[in-house]
């Protein structure tokens, strides 16, 4: 009688410690329209494939590769989703903190950006699409929609080198919303990171990003950034920003980019 | 109203190394016109098209024509400026001014380098002589150092560059890498031989395969002109 006790006491343990490590793998979001050529003639076909098949999954890749190394090596994970990773990038040690931010940072950044386009005849790119939950915080933050895509537009063009300029949920009901950028895959939810200038309210939320990476638009527009954030504005679905800043606001901040 | 001052772009730029510094921009070319300083875009010592197969033709005319040109353009634009704000002692504009003069200013600096580091296939020749024994009491051999050197300017996250460049305290050769357009001055090298790994450097003909791209420009890299570098800097 003993002796099956501690067998199934073992056999709990055992399961215990297992599940302890279970292996924490992160997924590529699955494109919401129908394929690389979904947002032509704004966006290449052959952009997005490289951007979507080569860069977003070559990031998701390694980071994967990064995470199993770590679990491997006995670490416990603070976190067992990809935003939980990205907020808790600081608290993790070498060599996984610099992988969680260079390759979790160019998943989650991904995942949001291809996750909020949509082919340019779509009603979800018209203001008319804005929820009017995500209208009153434009109101109280910006005064109207143009002047906050100008505004972003503006931030993204002044970005020097490769990053991201973020429209952000502040979590300050009176001014709900704020814009800022970051260098790389760097992204506001990470904080501020040690040996990396200020971000401009950092720990913010974002729920609209612009990658302005050059792989984002040198295909079609070479140099010319300004007229890839003129189509980029021609694709962004203002559905799936108010669906974003709903889950902002309810704190699911991981439906965003999955 | 410019002050048609002459700026020394080093007094931005590597203040930890100001001589080092000194020595690269004051072989930037400008010109003085109606008593304004503005520095110029070089020509190519080639034809855009004179490195394919290593690098297009287009990728090269982009780079020089509209990169390099845009950073000349709005270096002279932001010192012009700053020569305003100090003459209205404008301090904040001043300081506000700091990071458009480092972006452009490295940026003109790096890309006059990067130009005169490279050279048509045909006319590329391996090192020799001082440059190639202190390559390879360094790191072995010359392969084992473009490895190395390969290797550390693909793992460059986001826009930067790879460099070899000589400390001039220790006079040793030494590899390392910048973000942006951070001048190697600034780590206290003198540059020798830079590799530009922004993404328009390379995306249009290696697309996202940096290493490829790493790979193959050592063929095209003038290390006569490397040499020179490296015996004007031990002098």
């Amino acid at each position: 009688m003993a002796f099956q006790q501690s067998i199934k006491i073992l056999c709990c343990v055992l399961l215990a410690a297992s599940a302890a490590h279970a292996q924490v793998q992160v997924k590529q979001a699955a494109l919401p329209y129908a394929g690389f050529k979904a947002l032509e003639p704004r966006i290449d076909a052959r952009t997005m494939e490289l951007h979507y098949g080569t860069h977003y999954a070559g990031y998701v890749k390694n980071l994967n590769a990064g995470l199993t190394d770590a679990t491997a090596s006995g670490l416990k994970l603070p976190a067992t989703d990809l935003t939980g990773l990205i907020r808790s990038v600081k608290s993790l040690p070498a060599p996984l903190n610099t992988t969680v931010r260079n390759q979790g940072g160019g998943a989650w950044n991904h995942g949001l950006y291809f996750k909020h386009l949509a082919p340019p005849a779509s009603p979800s790119v018209q203001a008319a699409a804005i929820s009017p939950q995500l209208k009153a915080a434009i109101t109280l933050s910006f005064r109207t929609v143009e002047n906050v895509t100008a505004e972003l537009t503006a931030a993204a063009g002044k970005v020097f080198g490769s990053g991201w300029a973020w429209l952000c949920y502040t979590g300050n009901s009176g001014v709900p919303l704020a814009i800022t950028t970051t260098p790389n895959q760097d992204n506001p939810l990470m904080g501020n990171l040690p040996g990396a200038p200020a971000v401009k309210h950092a720990g913010c939320t974002p729920i609209l990003g612009i990658d302005v990476w050059e792989h984002a638009y040198y295909l079609k527009h070479g140099p010319k950034r300004p007229e890839y954030l003129a189509d980029f504005w021609k694709v962004l679905s203002w559905q799936a920003v108010s669906a974003n800043y709903a889950a902002a606001l309810a704190g699911n901040v991981a439906a965003m980019v999955a | 109203m410019a002050s048609g001052r002459v700026i020394n772009l080093a007094r931005f730029l590597g203040r930890a190394a100001e001589p080092a510094a000194a020595a690269q921009s004051s072989a930037l070319q400008y010109s003085t016109v109606g008593g304004v300083a503005a520095y110029k875009l070089p020509d190519l010592p080639y034809d855009h098209s004179a490195l394919e197969p290593v690098i297009s033709g287009e990728i090269m005319e982009l780079h020089h024509k509209k990169h390099h040109a845009a950073y000349v353009t709005n270096l002279n634009k932001a010192l012009e400026e700053y020569a305003d704000a100090e003459s209205n002692k404008d301090l904040q504009k001043m300081i506000s001014l700091q990071s458009a003069i480092n972006f452009n200013g490295g940026g003109h600096i790096n890309h006059d380098i990067f130009w005169t580091n490279l050279c048509p296939e045909k006319d590329a020749a391996p090192p020799s002589g001082e440059l190639l024994a202190a390559i390879e009491a360094k790191w072995g051999s010359l392969e084992k150092f473009t490895a190395t050197f390969s290797a550390k300017t693909a793992a460059v996250q986001g826009s930067g560059w790879g460099w070899l460049g000589l400390n001039k305290e220790t006079k040793a050769l030494e590899i390392a890498t910048c973000a942006n357009q951070d001048p190697l001055a600034a780590k206290g090298l003198v540059p020798l031989l830079g590799i530009d790994v922004w993404e328009h450097a390379y995306y249009l003909q290696y697309k996202n395969v940096r290493p490829d791209y790493l790979k193959a420009i050592w063929k095209v890299v003038n290390w006569e002109n490397v040499a020179q570098r490296y015996k004007a800097a031990k002098a």
